[in-house]
């Protein structure tokens, strides 16, 4: 039921505004879960604190996690560099000088048992932000998981990969789209058979909205990424009860937040009602969408950052009423660098106080019943579901992308959104609002990044190569190709790969010469 | 009447970072206001924008990095421009800070814009180089 015009026009809802059937018998725990996943929500457990953290090397990420955990933080958010995003190695030509600068740089095996150095993979629930080298990484976090002594049945912890969101709206793409959907759906196939606590995908809508989409387009968009790997582990012979039950979300979550809470009310039914009705998912597992929400990205603002405080508190509580299983704040400063240690640490804290000192943990869905957020509930429910709908018309997700159907609402939106602002239209405080000041440099401490990072990678890398038996490596390397060529599962021989001293690179490369590589086509505008 | 001159404009993204949200809706404004504009599209080398200047003819070259890699990228663009023997203005944009730009201009950038520069500040600046090249052309 979409929200009546005298509604609009007469600033405030009535109960004729809106359908009472759609919730008045609905409860939190209950399909289909349009006021919480769960009966208890924060009254049992609160969602999960998780900093997007990662600079450097290993050892000053591990410091900058320890750092987090010891302040309160549940997990780990992992905040990888762009080389290895991609699949290259610090030493990499085309990695030009960004090792270690966005997020922290791991090229072997080696690197990774160190970033988890004191941290045991059994008790600490560590995300993994990476899409198209996640295969790897995930390997990585086996070999780790092992050498901690922690068993795979036990491993719990969340990776993003998601490679198809990179094509669609933030560009960290390597392989092509066929080639992506395979390293996807042979990590999620290993991840149920051998590490069956483990959620190995974590699907990015928050990417669509950065990029400038609407919430619609977000929520929409990332459900169709979802069918089409749901489709993808289907053909596999995957067990769909079991498969749904591994998917979890990350959604942004900005400063308009009655409409984010009422999107994330919305999108659990749209979630339930898909996998019940298109995948016949009968188990609440299955059918609960679990998401964490990101706080802070292009929102924030230049101009008196302290304000982002008060954009990012405005978001994070959109996501509380929403119901978010998990939480990562932006640094106050991430319009300039990525966030100090202090500004991490407030990121974090804004979370803290919302759930210790709001009381809005003692109630689950406090918005439920209102008569406007339940018709914005209704409207967004529609919205998303036609969206869906018109991405699945064009044939789906990877259909749709090579057509540049998503690309092309998510430009057209941000071309509005900048217009609204720069009109005045769209207030944004210290922006063009009156007496905006002129741009300054901010007065406090950045985050500065260690130049000497580059120099010091390439001497470690020169150092592992050195010390690999050629021969283990050559073979296990030709064993990885063997499986992309048979279309054996990868995940294995990229272990025993690592094990024998493959980088980060190395493997990606294999991957490469069996899909060869994205290349985005240029355009006149 | 005499028209308002405009330009060619070549614009790109150098390095890994593939954030384009920002490069695009200029894309768009200056297109709107009447420049013809190229995007070339995420992760392109120095040697590939100069060959595409050259081959598009382009009266200016603008680059987006919002990786903090500005500094290596505006050296690394405009030598690979003059090596080929064009002096094609280079601007840049992106998370950049005020205190960076005089190393970026000693690097041979024409101008900078920096962290949240309105579009109009960006509009304004093509339209001045557009009159200045017409003027040239004119003498």
């Amino acid at each position: 039921m979409s929200i009546s015009a005298d509604s609009h026009e007469r600033g405030y809802y009535v109960p004729d505004d809106v359908d009472t059937t759609s919730y008045d018998e609905a409860r939190p725990g209950e399909f289909p879960f349009r006021r919480g996943i769960h009966p208890d929500m924060y009254r049992k457990r609160l969602w999960r604190m998780r900093q997007y953290a990662g600079f450097g090397g290993p050892e000053e990420t591990n410091q900058r996690w320890k750092e987090l955990i010891a302040r309160g933080q549940h997990g780990i958010s992992a905040a990888f560099d762009l080389p290895t995003q991609l699949g290259f190695d610090s030493d990499d030509p085309r990695a030009g000088d960004d090792a270690g600068r966005l997020g922290v740089a791991v090229d072997t095996l080696d690197d990774f048992i160190a970033l988890f150095d004191g941290i045991p993979l059994d008790s600490t629930a560590a995300t993994f932000n990476i899409n198209s080298s996640s295969a790897v990484i995930y390997a990585m976090l086996l070999e780790t998981a092992e050498a901690q002594g922690v068993s795979l049945d036990e491993l719990t912890g969340t990776l993003a990969n998601d490679p198809l969101m990179e094509f669609v709206a933030r560009g960290l793409y390597r392989l092509p789209p066929d080639g992506a959907m395979r390293l996807m759906a042979d990590t999620f196939a290993y991840s149920l058979e051998r590490t069956p606590a483990y959620y190995p995908v974590n699907l990015r809508g928050t990417l669509v909205y950065e990029a400038g989409g609407s919430v619609v387009h977000e929520f929409a968009f990332a459900f169709a990424a979802a069918c089409a790997y749901l489709d993808a582990v289907r053909e596999r012979g995957a067990d769909m009860e079991v498969a749904t039950a591994k998917f979890s979300y990350l959604f942004f979550s900005d400063s308009n937040l009655l409409e984010e809470a009422a999107a994330f009310r919305a999108a659990r039914v749209l979630w339930a009602e898909l996998v019940r009705d298109r995948y016949g998912v009968a188990s609440p597992s299955g059918q609960r969408l679990r998401f964490s929400a990101a706080i802070g990205n292009f929102n924030l603002r230049a101009q008196y950052p302290e304000l982002n405080l008060v954009r990012n508190t405005l978001g994070a509580l959109g996501a509380v009423l929403g119901g978010c299983q998990a939480m990562l704040v932006a640094g106050m400063d991430e319009s300039f660098a990525i966030p100090s240690e202090y500004s991490s640490l407030l990121g974090l804290y804004t979370q803290q106080v919302i759930a210790y000192e709001s009381k809005l943990t003692e109630v689950v869905d406090p918005l439920g019943g209102s008569w406007y957020v339940e018709a914005l509930t209704d409207r967004l429910l529609a919205e998303m579901r036609a969206l869906l709908a018109k991405v699945e018309e064009a044939g789906g997700a990877v259909a749709a992308l090579a057509e540049g159907l998503m690309q092309r609402a998510i430009t057209d939106a941000a071309y509005e959104y900048q217009v609204a602002e720069e009109s005045g239209e769209r207030m944004v405080v210290g922006v063009n609002t009156p007496g905006s000041p002129p741009l300054e440099d901010p007065d406090f401490d950045l985050h500065e990044h260690d130049n000497t990072m580059v120099d010091r990678r390439r001497t470690a890398l020169a150092q592992h190569r050195a010390r690999r038996s050629a021969g283990d490596l050559e073979t296990a390397l030709k064993e990885l190709a063997a499986a992309l060529a048979a279309s054996d599962n990868i995940i294995d021989p990229i272990r025993v790969a690592l094990r024998n001293g493959a980088t980060m690179g190395e493997i990606m490369t294999a991957c490469v010469a069996r899909y060869g590589e994205y290349d985005e086509p240029g355009m006149v505008i | 009447m005499a028209t308002t001159p405009k330009l060619r404009i070549l614009l790109t993204k150098v390095g890994m970072d593939g954030h384009d949200r920002g490069i695009k809706v200029i894309a768009r404004t200056l297109r709107d206001a009447g420049h013809e504009v190229i995007y070339m599209g995420r992760r392109q080398t120095p040697e590939g924008i100069a060959r595409a200047a050259a081959h598009e003819d382009a009266d200016v070259v603008g680059v987006s990095v919002l990786s903090g890699t500005h500094a290596s990228v505006a050296r690394s663009v405009v030598a690979a421009l003059r090596e080929a023997g064009l002096d094609t203005p280079v601007v840049m944009g992106g998370t950049i800070l005020h205190r960076e730009i005089p190393d970026l201009k000693e690097a041979g950038v024409a101008t900078v814009f920096p962290v949240a520069t309105k579009l109009a500040v960006i509009e304004e600046w093509f339209a001045e180089l557009a009159e200045k090249l017409d003027d040239a052309a004119l003498s």
